[in-house]
């Protein structure tokens, strides 16, 4: 079971992370094929008649045109993806068979409004061909037919595509005589031509860029997050050893007396070794496979968990199927034997060196034990130390940090049993003003320090990664909350719809601006245009504000002096924190921008705290902005009321405004949006949840193996008391108490440990990974609820030990030798 | 007449022995007087601890009663006949059986404390219990740093510390030298006889028997009178 458990977390986290990443890798090779180079001019798209150019001028037969955006279909988010089909050859369409007969890519290529998709999009959609869906596109509904249907050499690769010509695409996607970008897959030759080509174009926005270029940018803006849910892993590995050794110390427990006799029989204890280690290696091998299966079924949920995330912070992928990787499963595999075997031999070893001749032997052997506890201790601070210091050291990396929590987490499991021993030791100075009973629970504790040490051990440090993982959300929902309370200064907002498109979005219509600013009870309105813009750094958001928004919606972290005029008079721009840390940008740096006029670099004024994305946020002056782009639209109003006017009669009065243009447009309260926003983000944190509740779960298992071989070893103690005339209940209350002040102890030494995590978490890892900082707080509750949890896990785990104890026949234990 | 202190009738416990059951008690039945020191003489296996056990209540017969006092445990519950044992009960075993992780005054202590003695009145008797079976600079030792011995002295002394009606002792002296044992048999007897206890002990040993007022054997299931072949 143990052996199970410990395997079943290794492998479904394993298989998350890798089918998140590989779900990633095929839903950008799917959109982008398998071309050389891509040819884009950043958000605003290119026009099609340089596809045409290029095909007919420099004969680049090898290239495709590409639309494509998100949509929905029945509560599905999908990928519509224009593709154009009368070329032939279509490189997206390699290793594609239509399941449904030639016609039906006639239908494709003459009608307009028709799709083709893959089995088992159709499937999960429930469609047929002939029959229609109805897309949402920016709140825009639109039917198209489908003509046919089709099967894929890969067809996870196109689950949650839609393919329509790219005419069809176009309009539904309303870019029309637009093109995304142009792949090419390009000779040497070519590529020198094709350069030369571009160099001699009036279009300084054009880009040619590897398609590896491409994706490389790409996956680099989610590495942190697979790098954090790799050290997931790598702690699943170490927990689920942990569990696989309590299991393993139980099994040979369980044996000791038959193994004693057999040695006494004149069986070496090199034969008794290799006898132990068989054995594990059955048992390995049983529980390595049923943890395999457990795993994969575990391994789904968590993907689900994790596709959510990257969804929800990252981009839409369209791939979400549930990769088996051979090599997960050999690694869960490999781990699984391997720690048994290493695990069992530490028992065996146990087993070979000491008599089974009872109780009075096995305190010796404690107290041999304890005598190394102090040096114990010693080396568990001087690593916690050394985990602290390079936790501070300047520029330390991701990997630094997760190494520095790796030796803070080791060396306390190190300090864990002397702290134990010095805990009890001063209780045990109330001997005097204690009963037995409580003597017997606290010196169970001691007597069994090379058990009931390692269980505390165990479950301390899950009960830390729960408080520290817990201080570090509760910190950053706290950081998040109040940032956006002074973010969104303005009472009611007003934007378009589906401002998470890849692409820029078209601005509010001007009639209903000029509407709203007609609205009796308005006391101010500020405007701002959110677009994505190309950067030396990739596609990243610009936010182009009007000065009375300026900048007081901002949470400035640092800036260079009398920013705020220098930004109103155009002199630069500010940029978010992330965006700060990750692209290593300082004030007065400059950054390059593409512009319709071409590249042009802006110096950096202010970083602003911004939680919105680890992507990074970038803001200029509307005046400034409208100096390089020909654009007056607005894509938000944030609106501010008068005192005594009703926010929900103005928010009444603007949706009716809004009510009667054609496209999509949302009216939030700033109430309703920080809400929206905290959904998010506390769905962003459930992988993490779930996380604590396994490590909580490992850590149980963990206790309660342990305990049971401590209540093997004390049989006869037990056996005794029974005897003497203690009875079933006071028996299973002493058990049951030892254990939840076990709990108890565990949680009360987790809470340090806890708290170092949660420090090296958002003061490191935090940082590395996002770019985000935050205040760090300390909450009271999730102190009392990990207290509550350590001492009522351990308190559940002994309910099983104790009844079995209180249960269990007393008359062959007391003649026991 | 006075009523026997203890009384089994009919007794009867079988135990399971690959695919037949082997009757280690067959009928019984036994009478001891109320401060008598009974020897239950028999070869090993014959079922003496198992007597023992049913007769504290720790093993419950197939059929057949167990009196004590006049007191059926048979019809006690498991917690009324453990309370029965605490109360009225002494323990003494071959293995000592002292708890490890307690001193030898406090697991002196342990059946003053389970029948809800005051502090001082436990500090009090296990002090002059100590002293008793001299032992007293020892108190405060582990069972570990005691020899056999004195770990056996400290067993008697807690199977008598709350003045139990019936004592049993299951080969007190078995795992003792020969010198050891007699030193504990003498403080044993010296100890029922102070506190007015009736004692059941088991052994094999005909010596230790003799030390008994009468001495029983148990053979074939049956417990008897008859001295029988001792040769065991």
């Amino acid at each position: 079971m143990g052996i199970m458990l410990g395997v079943s977390i290794i492998v479904a986290v394993d298989l998350a992370n890798s089918s998140a990443q590989k779900a990633f890798t095929l839903s950008l090779n799917t959109l982008t094929g398998h071309a050389s180079h891509q040819l884009s001019a950043g958000p605003q798209g290119i026009n099609e008649s340089l596809y045409a150019q290029l095909r007919q001028e420099l004969g680049l037969q090898n290239t495709r045109a590409s639309v494509s955006d998100q949509v929905s279909v029945a509560g599905h988010t999908l990928t519509l993806l224009g593709i154009d089909a009368i070329t032939g050859n279509s490189q997206r369409l390699q290793g594609f068979q239509m399941t449904t007969d030639n016609s039906s890519l006639l239908d494709f290529i003459l009608s307009p409004n028709t799709a083709i998709l893959s089995e088992r999009t159709a499937r999960m959609l429930k469609v047929m061909p002939g029959q229609s869906l109805t897309l949402n596109h920016r709140s825009k509904l639109h039917q198209i037919k489908v003509v046919g249907i089709f099967t894929s050499d890969n067809p996870a690769a196109s689950v949650g595509l839609i393919f329509c010509d790219m005419a069809s695409a176009q309009e539904i996607l309303g870019r029309l005589g637009q093109l995304d970008h142009i792949n090419l897959t390009l000779t040497p030759g070519q590529l020198a031509v094709l350069k030369t080509w571009l160099t001699k174009q009036d279009h300084p926005q054009l880009k040619l860029i590897t398609s590896q270029q491409k994706n490389d940018a790409i996956k680099k803006m989610s590495k942190a997050f697979h790098t954090n849910l790799t050290a997931m892993s790598l702690l699943a590995v170490l927990v689920g050893a942990l569990l696989i050794y309590n299991c393993m110390t139980f099994s040979v427990l369980q044996r000791r007396r038959t193994l004693g006799i057999l040695r006494n029989l004149g069986v070496s204890k090199t034969e008794i070794f290799s006898l132990i280690l068989f054995e594990a290696l059955c048992l390995g091998v049983l529980g390595t496979l049923g943890g395999l299966l457990l795993g994969l079924l575990m391994g789904q949920g968590l993907l689900r968990l994790v596709l959510q995330t990257v969804n929800d912070l990252y981009f839409i992928l369209h791939v979400s199927e549930y990769f088996i990787s051979s090599w997960s499963l050999l690694k869960g595999a490999a781990v699984g034997l391997l720690v048994t075997v290493m695990a069992a031999s530490i028992p065996a070893w146990e087993a070979t060196h000491t008599q089974p001749i009872g109780v009075m032997q096995r305190a010796l052997l404690e107290k041999s034990i304890n005598s190394n506890l102090p040096k114990l201790f010693l080396m568990g601070l001087a690593l916690i130390g050394l985990g602290l210091l390079l936790a501070k050291y300047p520029d330390v990396t991701l990997w630094q940090g997760f190494f520095s929590l790796s030796l803070l987490v080791l060396g306390f499991t190190l300090c864990v049993p002397q702290t134990v021993l010095w805990i009890l030791s001063r209780l045990l100075l109330l001997t005097p003003y204690l009963t037995n009973m409580a003597r017997l629970i606290l010196r169970g504790i001691t007597a069994g320090i090379s058990r009931t040490g390692l269980a505390m051990a165990a479950l301390a440090l899950a009960i830390a990664v729960t408080i520290g993982v817990g201080i570090m959300v509760e910190s950053f929902r706290v950081t998040v909350a109040s940032w956006l309370d002074q973010t969104l200064s303005g009472d009611i907002y007003v934007s378009t719809a589906g401002r998470s498109s890849r692409r820029n979005n078209p601005g509010l219509p001007s009639s209903l601006v000029a509407d709203i600013q007609q609205l009796p009870g308005i006391a101010a309105i500020n405007t701002s245009r959110m677009l994505k813009v190309e950067t030396q750094f990739g596609l990243i958001r610009l936010m182009a504000i009007t000065s009375a928004h300026e900048p007081k919606g901002f949470n400035i972290k640092h800036s260079v002096t009398d920013f705020r005029r220098q930004f109103k008079q155009g002199k630069g721009i500010l940029i978010s924190e992330p965006m700060a840390y990750h692209q290593k940008i300082q004030l007065n740096d400059s950054i390059k921008i593409q512009t319709p006029s071409g590249e042009k670099p802006f110096i950096v004024l202010g970083i602003f705290y911004d939680y919105t994305s680890s992507l990074g946020l970038m803001a200029m002056h509307r005046n400034l902005y409208e100096q390089n782009w020909p654009d007056t639209q607005i894509s938000v109003l944030s609106i501010y009321r008068q005192h005594d006017t009703e926010q929900a009669t103005l928010l009444k009065a603007i949706r009716e405004l809004a009510s009667h243009h054609p496209m999509a447009i949302v009216v939030r309260s700033s109430k309703e949006i920080r809400q929206a926003s905290l959904i998010i983000f506390d769905r962003t944190f459930t992988i993490t949840q779930v996380l604590r509740l396994l490590a909580i779960a490992v850590a149980f298992m963990g206790i309660l193996s342990a305990l049971m071989a401590l209540q093997m070893e004390r049989k006869k103690e037990f056996a005794t008391l029974r005897a003497i005339g203690m009875t079933q209940g006071e028996l299973r209350f002493m058990i049951i108490t030892q254990s939840m002040l076990m709990g108890l102890l565990a949680g009360l030494m987790a809470i340090p440990l806890g708290m170092l995590m949660s420090n090296i978490l958002i003061e490191v890892i935090n940082v590395r990974s996002f770019g985000w900082s935050m205040q760090q707080i300390y909450p009271f509750s999730v102190m009392w609820q990990a207290l509550l949890i350590s001492t009522s896990a351990a308190g559940l785990a002994g309910i099983y030990p104790a009844i079995k104890s209180a249960n269990a026949v007393i008359a062959p234990a007391l003649r026991e030798e | 007449m006075q009523h026997p202190l203890l009384q089994i009738h009919q007794l009867t416990r079988h135990f399971k022995m690959g695919d037949r059951f082997v009757a280690v008690l067959n009928n019984s039945h036994l009478h001891v007087q109320k401060g008598e020191t009974i020897a239950l003489l028999g070869r090993s296996g014959c079922g003496k601890s198992t007597l023992l056990n049913l007769l504290a209540g720790i093993d419950l017969p197939d059929s057949g009663h167990v009196f004590i006092n006049n007191e059926n445990l048979g019809q006690m519950n498991e917690k009324t006949r453990t309370q029965f044992r605490r109360r009225h009960i002494g323990f003494v075993h071959q293995f000592f059986n002292l708890i490890p992780t307690l001193t030898a005054a406090e697991n002196i202590a342990l059946p003053l404390e389970l029948n809800q003695q005051s502090n001082s009145e436990i500090k009090i008797r296990v002090k002059k219990m100590l002293k008793e079976i001299q032992l007293e600079e020892r108190a405060d030792d582990y069972p570990e740093q005691l020899s056999g011995g004195e770990q056996q002295r400290i067993a008697l002394a807690r199977a008598l510390i709350h003045q139990p009606m019936l004592v049993l002792a299951d080969e007190p002296t078995g795992n003792l030298d020969a010198q050891t044992g007699k030193q504990i048999l003498n403080l044993l007897h010296t100890l029922v006889k102070q506190m007015n206890c009736t004692l059941v002990m088991v052994t094999h040993s005909l010596a230790v028997a003799r030390t008994a007022d009468r001495i029983l054997t148990l053979d074939s299931g049956k417990v008897s009178e008859q001295p029988g072949d001792f040769a065991w």
